[in-house]
């Protein structure tokens, strides 16, 4: 095998090498796109949901009106609603004649999205 | 010996400009295909968001005593948000698309005449519970408490 085979040879193995961390790099930004484009569309339907609440709380009087309106269920001050593969999950805490509610939205373990709201109800009821 | 050596260089050139055009070819379909994923996502995202918070504040914008109401029309549910003239804008689904139209309240509909807010083939109203309206459309539902009461027939 003279110089020029050799130089041949070692330039497609380098041009090949090149050619498979493009490929990689490639790879992992359309991956990287795909999985952005998924927690997009999680966080606008979270969003959603999580407004959808606030508005039951500013229509309810106790935890039980707010179940009524949006469903799920209710365990002491924390009502729990499962949206397809989102989970809600709204706290109804009284303190003088104001409501304190945090929603937060779930993707398995991974909080989406967080909204803080008060209300003033007339009678606060537990 | 020597055609031998040129003959597997020509081999491995080919292969190589082969290789790289299939890889090429591959990512090319690949890459669109993500692209156009990605712009059906957002496309769906912008919609969903813009007509959903629409219905929602153009509700909120008009939250007075007696300037939201709910009536049944020939087109199915008409959500009525007044000004407390006599005219209302008045937002319906015909066609497949929302529509909104800014007329006397006494006024026959006039599809042709409306603007569009986008396209859903669902336009549900109803009041789960007091001063509330649930709203679903094909893009999903939106809750909007009226502060200033709601008439549903």
């Amino acid at each position: 095998m003279n110089k020029q085979t050799s130089a041949f040879y070692l330039e497609a193995l380098l041009l090949t090498a090149v050619l498979a961390g493009v490929i990689l790099a490639v790879t992992g930004v359309f991956g990287a796109a795909r999985t952005r484009s998924a927690q997009a569309a999680r966080l606008t339907a979270a969003v959603n949901l999580a407004e959808n609440a606030a508005e039951a709380v500013a229509s309810s009087s106790s935890l039980t009106d707010v179940q009524a309106l949006l469903g799920g269920s209710v365990e002491g001050d924390t009502l729990t609603l499962a949206q397809g593969e989102l989970t809600v999950t709204l706290t109804w805490q009284p303190q003088d004649k104001l409501v304190y509610s945090e929603i937060n939205v779930w993707y398995d373990t991974q909080r989406v999205y967080t909204l803080n709201t008060a209300v003033a109800v007339q009678e606060v009821a537990g | 010996m020597k055609r031998n050596v040129r003959g597997t260089m020509s081999f491995t050139t080919l292969g190589t400009a082969a290789l790289f055009l299939a890889v090429f070819l591959i990512l090319l379909v690949f890459g669109a295909r993500t692209y156009q994923q990605v712009a059906q996502g957002q496309e769906d995202n912008s919609q969903a968001r813009a007509m959903l918070a629409y219905l929602s504040t153009s509700i909120r914008g008009c939250d007075d005593s007696g300037n939201v109401s709910v009536q049944a029309g020939e087109y199915g549910p008409v959500l009525v948000l007044g000004d407390g003239s006599g005219y209302a804008v008045r937002i319906y689904q015909a066609n497949g698309r929302l529509l909104e139209e800014y007329s006397a309240v006494t006024a026959p509909l006039s599809p042709n005449m409306a603007d569009e807010l986008g396209l859903t083939e669902t336009f549900e109203v109803e009041s789960p519970a007091a001063d509330t309206l649930r709203i679903t459309t094909d893009e999903g539902q939106v809750l909007v408490h009226v502060r200033s009461g709601v008439d549903v027939p």
